[in-house]
């Protein structure tokens, strides 16, 4: 490190996050990716203008219209019921997509939450909290999902009618999948506040009355943020695979509000009677979730210049 | 070395304990009860008589009493029995392992075998386009949803080319092996697809780091070739983490055959659930996922001890 | 001069190795440790890795609890008031690097509550004037500087309390060898214009001889030796202080005649020896030092020099 860097004192700091920026777009399939997203977001939440546009409601059946061909109207034709593909599958986006930032979201909250308190208090703690993790990540998903999915809302206490609605099957799947799907964040933020806590900022704050909440706000949250975005982005991709697994069984969000995945529910008609419609819904996951785990991979490599390629 | 494997066993069973019951739970919670599917075929039974058989059967109990009970039976050897399928349930469930075990060993074999050799040859030169394509392969595999991919082979090489058949209805116990294999195709290729994504991954990055060591460097200074360095001297170190981390994915696995069971309809363990939980049939569910559940953990445990036993450096912490 | 701290027979155990079903095991890294400092003086704490230096000099500042002993500030327990801080060895690790240097050197301030926003400004600008850097530093970040540089944003971040008592933990080990007396001559001015007492934990002898004006040493986390610093490095009553000056570089006014030497390494502090910690090393061991531990008595015709051997000089 040199003092030249000090001489000339009028250059602003370059802040850390501008750096990162440029790394990440140095990373061509985690920029193709970003580009991927944006207009992947951009393509499902332009539903509602699409469909004004062109005159469809998306829950309209019209059975004179069953698998029809792809026309002027309906540009991808429609589906078992005359429904539009083209529009069913934005809104399928919007869904999929939704569930995989919520889920993450909560799923993030968990994470954080056991990370920071393993690696912070340390001892048994720890130790007990890493083995329900490892567990955790041990688990057969789907089979524990699937149980899960299913469980009567109504033996818990919730009235009947509300438990059947589409508000509560959205919001089910994505409690049920931020439930089991915190692990990856979980470890990686105890390893950083590991790494954190033994650093001698961390002590010099406490010298002058710091206390552990202060240290885990102040100095532990900011310095792991950047591997809890990198697993976040992770993260998503998997709750999407998740949540379109769940939702083709039939138990993850119910129809007929559409998601990528229940768009394949009757998989075996579609597979002799419109081949087509078997396609789209399982490539936009596919496109979404590659496009992720790309993005997830060059933001690790962009936020930690030692990892290795 | 013993102290660890004691401490790690007991924390396995504590562990699947908590689990029992916490599934018990949440089987407890699935619509419905067992009386419900006795009375479906009875509406004149009347309340009284429901309330009656309810007691009964027990559900009206506190779950810890019901947990004890079911558990006490377990202990006995009684799975208890399957209303759907009108046979005790270990009947119905040890054909369907006996499906599920085809299934997942043919993919285990043949997708750590080609995880191994494409993830070596990833790894020989790091960066190439050889490597590159292999990578992106890999990345593509974790990406795709498993319903889909068996959904679009099913489209493409039962229904259009008709090379296999399209489902496994038709699969009958007393068919020949070579016969049963027919069937087996597509979702055995599914499930290693799916799987060798990520063990590739493994692979190639276990692979790459070993081949940095010095030791390696000796042996290409000692004018060895690539290949034999590979497999003389690097595969047995690069392998270690390797065989537990495919332990430890055992789980993913699990998760995968359930869906690719239910797609081609094979009567395997992961189908079994599924066709349980829908149908409220509650004593195979239990047993099923409890099943599912343990082996996933045990497999967890081997990979562990197996790991400490392999690395010397673990066992001594 | 008054007594700024004082330590009275202090132990500092850990329990180390406890996991899920597993029992730990004590280690003793502070046994029985009584010794004080005056307002404005020097105490140098020297000993090898593992003598408990470091955790003492923790204790001293706040961030570990005595098992047993007491350990008084001006007559009171150690609370974070502002006015015991401490300087780390590591520059590296001793500044966050998420945050601006004004903000690093004014989070003391912050935490304990002092000033309005504009008030601390104007502290970190003086202090970081008196610390000898640029003005600018304040809305730069620690990676921009020199590892030489962050200790001395390190030390303006400790004297921003205007604290009566410093911890410093090895500031300069980390260092290179030419920066070192820079920011030795730069600790040694701040300590004389504002009065501070220094609790110098340290390894390197040349150092402690320029700024302490008593020496303690520790062995396995007792105190084996206290004199001042000339009595100590002319004439050493503990074998261990022997055996310390005889491997460093010449310093002393004297130097000692013949080699000690010193067999083995420090055992574990786990584990310690029976007796007098130091036996299994000492050439002078015998029966009454395996099994008898000696107490820290002073010299009968130096009075200020202080030892705990059977056989002290």
């Amino acid at each position: 490190m040199s003092t030249s860097t000090l001489s000339s004192g009028h250059a602003a700091p370059r802040s850390i996050w501008a750096t990162r920026w440029q790394a990440l777009l140095h990373h061509k399939p985690a920029a193709i990716s970003l580009v991927v997203l944006v207009l992947l977001a951009v393509f499902c939440f332009s539903a509602p203008l699409y469909g004004a546009l062109m005159g469809i409601d998306p829950n309209a059946s019209d059975l004179f219209e069953r698998y029809s061909e792809p026309s002027a109207r309906y540009l991808l034709g429609t589906d078992e019921i005359g429904r539009d593909v083209l529009l069913r599958l934005m809104y399928g986006g919007q869904i999929s997509l939704a569930v995989g930032v919520l889920a993450t979201l909560f799923g993030a909250v968990i994470g954080v939450a056991i990370g920071v308190l393993a690696g912070f208090v340390g001892g048994r703690t720890d130790a007990f909290l890493m083995r329900a993790t490892d567990c955790m990540i041990a688990l057969p998903l789907v089979p524990l999902l699937v149980v899960m999915a299913a469980i009567d809302l109504s033996k818990l206490g919730v009235p009947h009618d509300l438990a059947q609605s589409p508000m509560v099957s959205f919001w089910r799947i994505v409690i049920i999948i931020s439930l089991v799907d915190w692990t990856t964040i979980a470890r990686v933020v105890r390893a950083g506040t590991l790494t954190v806590r033994g650093q001698d900022y961390v002590l010099s704050a406490r010298v002058s009355g710091g206390s552990g909440l202060y240290n885990i706000l102040t100095h532990v949250l900011p310095n792991v943020a950047t591997p809890i975005i990198v697993a976040s982005t992770l993260t998503v991709s998997r709750v999407i695979l998740l949540e379109s697994t769940l939702s083709f069984l039939g138990v993850g969000v119910m129809p007929p509000t559409p998601t990528w995945g229940n768009m394949l529910n009757n998989a075996q008609e579609l597979a002799t009677t419109a081949p087509m419609l078997a396609v789209y819904p399982g490539l936009l996951i596919f496109v979404t979730v590659i496009a992720f785990n790309f993005l997830g991979d060059g933001l690790r490599v962009a936020f930690d210049p030692r990892a290795d390629r | 070395m013993s102290s660890y494997s004691l401490r790690r066993t007991a924390q396995a069973l504590l562990v699947a304990v908590i689990m029992s019951f916490a599934l018990y739970n949440m089987i407890s919670l699935l619509p419905g009860d067992p009386v419900d599917l006795m009375l479906e075929g009875n509406p004149s039974l009347t309340p009284e008589l429901v309330a009656q058989m309810r007691q009964l059967h027990g559900v009206d109990q506190p779950v810890l009493t019901r947990y004890w009970s079911w558990l006490n039976s377990l202990a006995a050897g009684d799975m208890g029995y399957s209303n759907t399928h009108f046979k005790p349930v270990s009947a119905v469930l040890t054909p369907a392992l006996v499906q599920t075990s085809k299934l997942m060993i043919l993919t285990f074999v043949i997708s750590v075998t080609a995880s191994i050799v494409l993830g070596c040859i990833a790894a020989m030169k790091p960066g190439g386009w050889v490597d590159n394509v292999i990578s992106f392969v890999a990345f593509a595999c974790i990406s795709s949803p498993a319903f889909w991919v068996a959904l679009i082979f099913l489209m493409v090489f039962a229904v259009k080319l008709q090379w296999v058949p399209a489902t496994a209805t038709a699969l009958d116990p007393n068919m020949g092996f070579l016969q049963e294999l027919r069937y087996l195709v597509l979702p055995v290729l599914t499930l290693t697809l799916f799987s060798m994504g990520q063990y590739i991954r493994y692979v190639r990055a276990s692979m790459i780091e070993t081949l940095n060591a010095d030791y390696i460097r000796t042996a290409r200074a000692k004018g060895l070739n690539q290949w034999t360095v590979i497999s003389r001297h690097a595969l047995r170190n690069a392998l270690v983490p390797v065989v537990t981390l495919m332990a430890l994915s055992f789980g993913s696995l699990m998760s995968g055959a359930l869906v690719v069971e239910t797609m081609f309809g094979i009567q395997g363990m992961g189908k079994a659930i599924y066709d349980a939980v829908m149908h409220k049939d509650f004593n195979v569910a239990m047993i099923g996922v409890l099943f599912a559940t343990l082996i996933t953990l045990f497999a967890n445990l081997v990979a562990d001890l197996a790991y400490g036993w392999l690395d010397p450096r673990i066992s001594l912490k | 001069m008054s007594v700024l701290l004082d330590i009275d027979s202090m132990c500092v155990h850990f329990k180390v190795g406890a996991g899920l079903f597993k029992p730990g095991k004590t280690l003793r890294a502070v046994e029985k440790v009584s010794l004080k400092i005056g307002e404005n003086e020097t105490l140098a704490l020297v000993g090898e890795s593992g003598s408990g230096k470091t955790t003492l000099g923790r204790v001293v500042a706040g961030l570990e609890v005595p098992t047993a002993g007491q350990v008084r500030f001006r007559g009171e327990r150690i609370q974070s008031s502002g006015k015991i801080q401490m300087v780390f060895q590591d520059p590296f690790s001793a500044l966050d690097p998420r945050m601006l240097v004004g903000d690093i050197v004014a989070e003391p301030l912050r935490l304990l509550g002092e000033g309005t926003a504009a008030q601390r400004r104007e502290r970190v600008r003086a202090m970081i004037e008196q610390v000898r850097l640029p003005a600018d530093a304040a809305d730069r970040y620690p990676h921009e500087f020199s590892g030489g540089q962050r200790q001395r944003i390190a030390i303006a971040r400790a004297l921003i309390s205007n604290p009566e008592l410093i911890v410093a933990d090895e500031p300069l080990s980390a260092l290179d060898v030419s920066i070192q007396s820079q920011v030795l001559n730069l600790i040694m001015d701040l300590k004389d214009s504002r009065k501070l007492a220094l609790l110098f934990v340290s390894h390197d002898l040349a150092v402690v001889h320029h700024i302490a004006d008593r020496v303690a040493v520790l062995y396995l986390g007792r105190l084996v030796e206290i004199a001042g610093r000339d009595e100590l490095f002319s004439r050493p009553s503990h074998p261990y202080t022997r055996a310390l000056l005889d491997a460093a570089p010449r310093i002393g006014a004297r130097r000692t005649r013949g080699a000690s030497t010193l067999k083995g390494e420090i055992p574990s502090p786990i584990n310690p020896p029976s007796g007098c910690v130091f036996h299994t090393r000492c050439p002078k061991a015998t029966d009454i030092c395996r099994s008898a531990e000696p107490v820290l008595e002073a010299l009968p015709d130096r009075p200020g020099q202080w030892a705990a051997c059977h056989f002290k000089e």
